[in-house]
């Protein structure tokens, strides 16, 4: 006999049940009694019996499977909540979103400098954000007063927070710096360098240092292309520490062929300048622009600032650092600040 | 699947104490209850007996206690079944009349007056190998058997009858099977 039979043959017991009469009266009697016991008659809502059957339709799935399906849910919404609120401003339902995600990216930055770089990246673009949103001439009637000032006041903020971030930026760099030339095998001529003598001339690989004898670089006498650099103050072309505008966490102040096409010369500009000062000036005439609604010019100088960021996050001074590294034989990156050779 | 759902509404409802609910299970599972009292005692008087204090006492303790830990109606039921019965064999003083007892029992239930005899016959000849087969099988088997192959419970539900996981009735189910058709095998 095969399990089929067999199960065949059990099927027959199938058949033992009790009366039809004795069971019409057992129920009878059973009601009877919980009637009596039953205090209130109960009753299920309606909202209670569909989120029962709800519950059960997918009772069949088992408890992994759901755990899958929720979080495929979160993902899929999350990303989709994301994407619309890629282009959200100040006061759209979905910027609380788009602040959310930037927590979150801030959050999973661990490198300080990173975290300190992207924060400032995100402050600007929030200050350029609050300043179409004022400039939008639908936003401006006398409902919105309150919300506006509230977005000047987020300006401010967020200016403070660029110029913050960058001050920081500058000094994670400076420290670093200060870490690689230590241990570097460089004839340390900076006592030359006493306060406030610009006049000293350096050598390549000497570390440069400012009035207050704060390290802030290693003379590579080269630009990042190999370049000599020109100083127009003094005429001079030599490979003195020449103070340049070019520093690691600013543009250029302007780069310019001394002479024709095709010289390969860099003029730098004026150095007193330095690039700290460069992006805080720029800063400030934001701010100033806002404060007199010039939305349009805050604009402007808000792009300046995101040019600023993008050079710094491009790395656009390595080469400085890594050709002052090849030459010099140390480990220092590029300058900061300025000097003028003579 | 679609008894499944009717089961797990009517725990809902039935947790909510509502009477309709639970008359609407009594009628549902009444006949499996009293085929698996009727299986164990061997009686059909007592197994009626067992099958309304069954449903009673799973009526009250869902007032009192609540039903809370179940997953299912149907399976609380057969588990209140099992105690029930244990309880019923320890007051029983002659435990060898109930074997004798099962066959008058299944003769009055399974046959009538309108089969020929032939049929009578071979059901009975069915009945009785399958019935000498479940004799000899220790009761934990038996109970696995009733419940999986006649009354169509499935191995969730077994297990929480039986206080098992449902990986252990289904191996038992298995070695419950094999045991009974080896049993029929030798008979034959």
């Amino acid at each position: 006999m095969n399990d089929k039979d067999l199960i065949a043959k059990l099927n027959i017991l199938k058949d033992v049940k009790p009366e039809s009469s004795w069971k019409q009266e057992t129920r009878d009697l059973l009601l009877a009694q919980i009637s009596n016991s039953v205090g209130q008659e109960v009753k299920v809502s309606l909202f209670e019996a569909m989120a029962c059957d709800f519950k059960n339709f997918f009772s069949f799935l088992p408890s992994t499977a759901w755990a899958v399906i929720c979080l495929m849910i979160i993902l899929t919404g999350g990303s989709f909540g994301a994407l619309a609120a890629k282009n959200s401003k100040p006061g759209d339902t979905l910027y609380i979103a788009k602040v959310w995600k930037e927590k979150i990216q801030l959050a999973m930055t661990f490198n300080q400098e990173d975290k300190a770089k992207l924060d400032m990246k995100l402050a600007s673009i929030h200050a350029m954000e609050i300043t179409e949103v004022l400039s939008d001439p639908n936003f401006n009637v006398a409902g919105n007063q309150k919300k506006a000032e509230q977005l000047a006041q987020n300006f401010k903020q967020e200016i403070n927070t660029v110029k913050e971030r960058y001050s920081e930026i500058n000094q994670m760099r400076q420290e670093n710096l200060a870490l690689n030339s230590s241990g570097s095998a460089v004839n340390n001529t900076s006592s030359n360098l006493a306060a406030g003598d610009d006049n000293a001339k350096v050598g390549i690989g000497d570390i440069q240092k400012d009035a207050s004898g704060k390290v802030y670089g290693v003379e590579s006498g080269k630009d990042s292309k190999g370049l000599q650099f020109y100083d127009p103050n003094t005429g001079s072309k030599d490979n003195v520490g020449i103070g340049r505008a070019t520093s690691a966490l600013g543009a250029p102040q302007s780069l310019s062929s001394s002479s024709g096409p095709g010289s390969a010369v860099a003029h730098v500009a004026s150095s007193t300048v330095s690039a700290s000062e460069n992006i805080n000036t720029t800063l400030d005439k934001a701010t100033q622009s806002f404060d007199i609604k010039d939305f349009s010019g805050a604009k402007d100088m808000l792009d300046q600032v995101g040019k600023i960021i993008a050079n710094i996050d491009s790395g656009s001074v390595k080469g400085a650092s890594e050709s002052g590294t090849s030459t010099a034989g140390s480990g220092a990156a590029g300058t900061v600040g300025s000097s003028s050779g003579k | 699947m679609n008894k499944n759902r009717q089961d797990k509404k009517l725990l809902f409802r039935v947790k909510k104490k509502d009477k309709n609910a639970f008359i609407a299970a009594y009628d549902l599972y009444a006949d499996e209850i009293y085929r698996f009292a009727f299986f164990k005692v061997g009686n059909a008087e007592e197994a009626k007996d067992l099958t309304s204090a069954v449903f009673l006492k799973v009526w009250n303790y869902a007032q009192s206690q609540g039903l809370d830990e179940s997953q299912s109606l149907r399976a609380f039921i057969y588990k209140t079944a099992k105690h029930l019965v244990i309880d019923h064999y320890r007051q029983l003083r002659e435990i060898e009349t109930r074997l004798d007892n099962a066959e008058n029992g299944l003769l009055e239930t399974l046959t009538d007056e309108k089969q020929n005899p032939e049929q009578q016959a071979e059901i009975l000849s069915d009945m009785d190998l399958v019935r000498a087969g479940l004799e000899k099988l220790k009761d934990e088997y038996r109970d696995m058997i009733i419940m999986r192959f006649v009354d169509e419970l499935s191995f969730a539900e077994i297990a929480e009858a039986t206080g098992k996981t449902a990986g252990t009735v289904r191996v038992q189910t298995f070695r419950a099977l094999q045991a009974l058709k080896d049993l029929l095998a030798d008979k034959k």
